[in-house]
């Protein structure tokens, strides 16, 4: 007998589709002020002093008529409104962080000492000091699977986490979704040149999934939305280096510039491997907002280099620019942004990071903030 | 298969619209969280989103994919807070016992099962491939990916789901 398992899958679907009880719809929200900053922490409350007394909490209570009734008021903001400006505070940062060894995210320090943390969108990976690797969306982390050849990359939303690992299987690199935590593609990466395996590490992912991978010898753009396909960046921009990826693009080193001022710039990535220039930026230690409009930069610290206290903060198109001075004596090295207009930094003194600060682009301004 | 938004002049009202999606937004939402909790919640905060974005959706040249965008996106994203829910959800709301009975019509279906199984993007191309009846390049719409990524995830789910079915039904019946 042949079935075709399209059509079984076809029936079935629709089958399950029309045999539910749909539930009566849940109120909708009528109030018209933003409270979204509000229910949060007070969901999050009663769920655990439902957890706390042991008893069974639900989100969603059901009425007599079977429906769904919302057990608190559902987070509304005004239709079509601007987007919530966050005031300059100095409360404990919005996005995962690093400090002293300890991580912190959702304002919980997670477990274990922490050397290296990079995020976005509301997704972070990070390294512990026993060289493994985790990531997560929020307090809860999960581990990088392998044995990580290179640190993991994010793409500028978060969606995306890109991983250069060795496991059973060889040498790979992994594309994460991480919203759900699949896999969402991987491919095999050994190369074997001249008798040695020589690892790939991952230096780049985008948010619509072209991956960036390099050794001594080869760098290939991977189209994981396109299966395994790579793509030789040898010869679709020679001695041009993927260094990053920026939600205003890629940061690419170029080699044959190497020297002048221009040897770094903000790029494009075409699916034939071409990398446009967008415009050149100060260094690869750059640092971009969410929606890509500005950058900072600066300052650096200790070692030979020339100590500079203060971070540039630059439109990316290039209109506006301006200095954000340390709030104290100490230097200013910027770390990430936390939305469109605050920008962390951390704060040293003799070379050493000791406390944290966060800028306002909006009020030009930056001040200490406060610590777990 | 979803719902289909009509642009007359001035257009529906957020209740309105509401009251006419709901039934179509909750049955779409059960075929990917596969199960009444997680479906109502998902179908919630979609809706909640739409709710925000009203002026945004009823502008879109496509209501019904810009919803049916937030729909998939809320299932993906809600996947990573599953784990917490479980813990507080200790036992089913008494009025979806039915869907439990040894007779339910679901327990005489030979595929959905498996589907439930499948990892969430994969779940979510095959209903909206074969429920939505949406083609690779509205299914990579919805999902914020490529058609080669769709062609590849709908592939991986067939093979599992092929396997799956064939070892239940080992010499039994022929599948193509």
């Amino acid at each position: 007998m042949n079935v075709d398992i399209e059509e079984i899958i076809s029936r079935e679907l629709r089958e399950v589709a029309s045999g539910l009880d749909v539930p009566a719809r849940p109120p909708v929200p009528q109030e018209r002020h933003r409270v979204r900053h509000l229910w949060r922490p007070l969901l999050v409350a009663a769920a655990m002093i439902g957890v706390a007394a042991g008893g069974v909490t639900v989100l969603v209570t059901y009425g007599d008529d079977g429906g769904a009734q919302q057990a608190s008021s559902p987070p509304v903001e005004t239709p079509g409104g601007d987007p919530a400006v966050r005031p300059l505070t100095a409360d404990v940062p919005a996005v995962p962080f690093l400090f002293d060894g300890h991580l912190y995210v959702d304002g919980k320090q997670v477990s274990g000492t922490w050397s290296t943390v990079r995020q976005a969108g509301g997704t972070w990976v990070a390294e512990r000091s026993d060289e493994t690797w985790w990531w997560g969306t929020s307090a809860e982390h999960h581990a990088v699977p392998g044995t990580v050849v290179s640190p993991p990359r994010l793409s500028p939303d978060g969606a995306l986490l890109a991983v250069a690992t060795t496991t059973q299987d060889g040498e790979q690199a992994l594309l994460i979704d991480a919203r759900s935590g699949e896999t969402v593609n991987a491919v095999q990466t050994a190369s074997t040149e001249q008798g040695d395996s020589i690892p790939f590490t991952v230096v780049g992912v985008t948010n619509d999934m072209k991956v960036f991978l390099e050794n001594d010898r080869r760098r290939l753009m991977w189209l994981a939305a396109e299966d395994d396909e790579t793509v030789d960046l040898g010869g679709t921009a020679p001695d041009q280096w993927v260094r990053g990826n920026t939600s205003a693009g890629l940061i690419v080193f170029d080699g044959m510039s190497d020297g002048f001022d221009d040897a770094v710039y903000l790029a494009e990535a075409s699916e034939s491997g071409a990398l446009d220039r967008l415009r050149t930026l100060p260094s690869e230690g750059v640092v971009v907002n969410p929606s890509g409009t500005w950058l900072a930069f600066g300052g650096t610290w200790g070692g030979e280099a020339e100590t500079i206290s203060e971070i540039t903060a630059q439109q990316v198109d290039g209109s506006r620019q301006l200095a954000l001075q340390p709030p104290d004596d100490r230097d200013l090295q910027a770390v990430t942004w936390e939305d469109d207009d605050l920008l962390l930094a951390e704060l040293y003194a003799d070379g050493r990071p000791t406390g944290m600060a966060r800028c306002s682009i909006r009020e030009e301004t930056c001040l200490v903030i406060d610590l777990p | 298969m979803m719902f289909t938004v009509t642009r007359d002049t001035g257009g529906p009202t957020f209740e309105e619209y509401a009251g006419v999606i709901w039934p179509s937004l909750y049955r779409s939402a059960y075929l990917l969280a596969g199960n009444h909790p997680d479906a109502e919640d998902v179908a919630q905060q979609t809706l909640v989103k739409v709710y925000r974005s009203w002026s945004q959706v009823m502008r879109s040249d496509s209501p019904e994919a810009y919803v049916r965008r937030m729909l998939t996106n809320t299932f993906l994203s809600a996947r990573r807070a599953k784990k917490w829910r479980l813990e507080l959800l200790t036992e089913p709301p008494p009025e979806y016992d039915s869907a439990a009975t040894p007779h339910a019509p679901e327990d005489r279906m030979v595929i959905w099962p498996h589907v439930k199984a499948l990892p969430p993007r994969q779940r979510a191309v095959i209903v909206l491939r074969y429920y939505e009846d949406l083609n690779e390049q509205e299914i990579a719409d919805a999902l914020g990916c490529s058609r080669g990524n769709v062609k590849s995830t709908a592939h991986r789910a067939l093979k599992a789901l092929r396997a799956a079915l064939g070892e239940e039904r080992d010499g039994g019946m022929e599948l193509r």
